[in-house]
């Protein structure tokens, strides 16, 4: 970047390095940085570094933990023959905001994808089989694609074991939605597991 | 200037891009393999990415440009849903391991109707639940090959002419041998999986139901069509899907 100092440049471009962070957002940030109080960036600088320290994957569910199972796996209020399976961190707190699931997570850590080479050795299905003793529902919310389905008919493959029911979310016409705008996948999907009244 | 085609689709490969779009490479009827930037297709509002996923039959619009490696998709709709293979994982397998093939087999730009007829017909076929998936398989595989010009020869050695009765292949000039012929390291092919290999090459893909053949055979075959297709096709060997298949399949 012409006329800004190296160490300027050099946090814009790790700043931009983020997701959906772009060149401006960047600068912008980076700006912003430069005006801050050096107390300011030691603080930031302080938890960034502290993320990596003291968070680590749960090994249990492999959820983000700082003690060594994480908040959902040591809540003794939450229903322990239920398990969610998400692919991501991420899922865990977009299922919560839900408000309606007391159960348990387990995260994939990413989903089967034949056409990229990933094969469920490299995901945690190894862990959640030796979860599912005493299991009692297995609730599969993986994303509506094709990598999506191949995980979760996998999973279901291996539960199929174990006496527990195996589901997966639904798919279906938005809230708020309009038919017209539900796209034919979509519609497809939610005319064929449609429900009776 | 930009003209605007429109063409029948089989999805091979569907990749996102920025935050919105896809990038999506498909086997078109028409035109060959294309790729096209589906722009905005994963918003919300205008989600078509359940559409532009492998391995679906799909009529694409798109706006085509001379020289350009990737053309502007416009619109996009189904042509046939398979939504069997969404409940089997062998059958959603299969139909991934065709794709990933296919993808690998044909170049841009270079249409092939034939090869288009065999690919929506096994898709079809694997949606349906009459045939085992290997079987399927093993027919697209072979028939693949003798579509692109380079199917075995199953009726007699290639080195010195005469019937086979049982072969091997020679991973050095991609023939079948016969018994006197072949070399310590070939690929087997005994009486029973060179019969089933014959009967995939002369049934119509809507009979397979009614082949016979023993597990040995299956494999052996499925074994030889890998190699055979590994020894014709550059980029064919480091097939990714084939492992998941492997696992599922065993």
């Amino acid at each position: 970047m012409d006329g800004l100092p190296p160490s300027l440049e050099s946090v814009i471009l790790e700043l931009a390095k983020f997701p959906g962070i772009g060149k401006k957002t960047a600068q912008r940030l980076g700006f912003h940085l430069l005006d801050s109080s050096s107390k300011t960036l030691e603080e930031l600088a302080g938890a960034i570094l502290a993320l990596k320290e003291k968070v680590h994957d749960c090994p249990q569910c492999h959820y983000i933990a700082e003690r060594e199972l994480c908040e959902f796996c040591r809540d003794s209020k939450r229903d322990a023959t239920t398990i969610c399976v998400v692919e991501r961190v991420l899922d865990v707190l977009i299922f919560e905001r839900m408000g309606e699931y007391r159960g348990l997570y387990h995260v994939l850590g990413g989903l089967i994808s034949p056409l990229d080479g990933v094969t469920p050795d490299e995901l945690h299905i190894e862990d959640l089989i030796k979860r599912l003793p005493g299991v009692r529902e297995l609730i599969i919310a993986t994303h509506p694609s094709i990598e999506g389905d191949t995980t979760a008919l996998y999973i279901g493959q291996q539960a199929a074991r174990f006496p527990l029911k195996v589901s997966k979310l639904a798919r279906g016409v938005p809230m708020g939605s309009h038919l017209e705008f539900t796209d034919e996948a979509t519609l497809a999907s939610a005319y064929s597991s449609r429900v009776e009244l | 200037m930009p003209i605007q085609l429109s063409s029948d689709a089989i999805v091979l490969r569907s990749i996102n891009y920025s935050d919105t779009s896809l990038i999506v490479r498909l086997f078109t009827e028409q035109f060959g393999k294309v790729s096209v930037i589906a722009k905005g297709a994963r918003r919300p509002k205008r989600s078509v990415a359940g559409l532009l996923q492998p391995p679906n039959h799909i009529t694409v619009w798109y706006q085509h440009k001379e020289g350009r490696d990737i053309q502007t998709l416009i619109k996009s709709e189904f042509v046939e849903r398979y939504s069997g293979l969404t409940a089997d994982l062998a059958r959603s397998t299969a139909a991934l391991v065709a794709v990933e093939m296919l993808d690998r087999a044909v170049h841009d730009s270079d249409p092939h109707s034939m090869v288009f007829r065999l690919i929506t017909s096994t898709l079809r076929q694997l949606d349906q639940i009459a045939v085992d998936a290997p079987v399927l398989l093993h027919f697209y595989q072979l028939h693949l090959a003798k579509q692109l010009g380079f199917g075995p020869r199953l009726s007699s050695c290639g080195q010195c002419g005469r019937a086979l009765d049982e072969a091997s292949l020679d991973m050095i000039t991609g023939n079948l041998l016969c018994a006197r012929c072949r070399i310590a390291q070939g690929i087997r092919l005994g009486r029973s999986s060179l019969e089933y290999l014959r009967d995939l090459d002369h049934t119509h893909i809507s009979r397979l139901s009614e082949l016979q053949a023993d597990d040995n055979a299956v494999k052996e075959t499925g074994n030889f069509l890998l190699n055979h297709l590994f020894f014709h096709v550059d980029g064919m060997s480091n097939l990714k899907s084939i492992k998941f298949w492997r696992q599922v399949t065993t």
